[in-house]
């Protein structure tokens, strides 16, 4: 039982980390494209 | 402790707007210091919060049934998930500028009708890749949307490799934040709900 709770425990943070991170994986490039930024 | 002490003191719908505000303090602490980014957190902050409609469509019973205080009526969502995708998009989009102190400047190669056209593909990949991952794959709501967001992300990177080195750097900033903020937004968002889908 306990396993199973780690488990589940460990995937409930795996794909929040994952949601998160690539949140910003995405929006990072999107803000730049979509209003013409650039640092050069 | 301290969550067993909230839960007790704590009304049960506050804790998703608590662990939204905890977010909101990053959020912040960059629109403060940084004024030259304060417009573009604002403009894409307004334009990412219009995702916390998603909530109804994609979250809500497939992912978890969170207590709004502010919920909306007829829809299964509240005025939590658009604040939290307004607080998500301004520090996604300025995340990487803010700790590496970039300043950014008007100097696409793209007029604004090609980048019109690149964010609208993006959005259009973004949208397959969910429901592709979702219905073909059988993958869960929340990675099914985070492969979106990678796919989507992969799609602007077409246009402009010179973004791929801070794209990557944001999605590890990001980690950072969540790993900061992330334990204590979980705590006061997520005891109170149920969560019905795992990976």
């Amino acid at each position: 039982m306990s396993h199973l709770s780690g488990v589940f425990i460990g995937g409930v943070l795996l794909e929040e980390y994952f949601w998160h991170a690539s949140m910003a994986f995405g929006i990072g490039p999107l803000f730049e494209v979509a209003f013409g930024y650039s640092d050069r | 402790m301290l969550l067993l002490l909230m839960n007790m003191v704590i009304p049960d719908q506050y804790f998703y707007l608590l662990g939204t505000l905890i977010l909101g303090i990053f959020w912040l602490v960059i629109f403060l210091i940084r004024r030259d980014l304060r417009k573009q957190m604002l403009k894409i902050s307004t334009i990412i919060s219009l995702f916390g409609l998603t909530e109804h469509f994609w979250y809500y019973g497939k992912y978890w049934t969170p207590v709004w205080l502010f919920k909306l009526p007829y829809l299964n969502a509240g005025l939590e998930d658009f604040l939290l995708c307004f607080f998500y998009g301004g520090i996604a989009a300025a995340l990487y500028e803010f700790v590496f102190k970039v300043h950014l400047r008007k100097n696409s190669k793209y007029k604004a009708a090609k980048r019109e056209k690149i964010v609208f593909l993006t959005l259009l990949v973004a949208l397959t890749t969910v429901y592709f991952c979702e219905y073909f794959l059988g993958i869960g709501i929340i990675f099914s949307t985070g492969w979106a967001t990678v796919a989507g992300g992969l799609v602007l990177l077409f246009f402009r490799k010179d973004l791929l080195r801070p794209s990557i750097i944001n999605f590890g900033l990001m980690l950072g934040v969540v790993c900061l903020s992330g334990k204590a937004q979980q705590d006061c968002s997520f005891p109170l709900c149920t969560r019905t889908s795992g990976i």
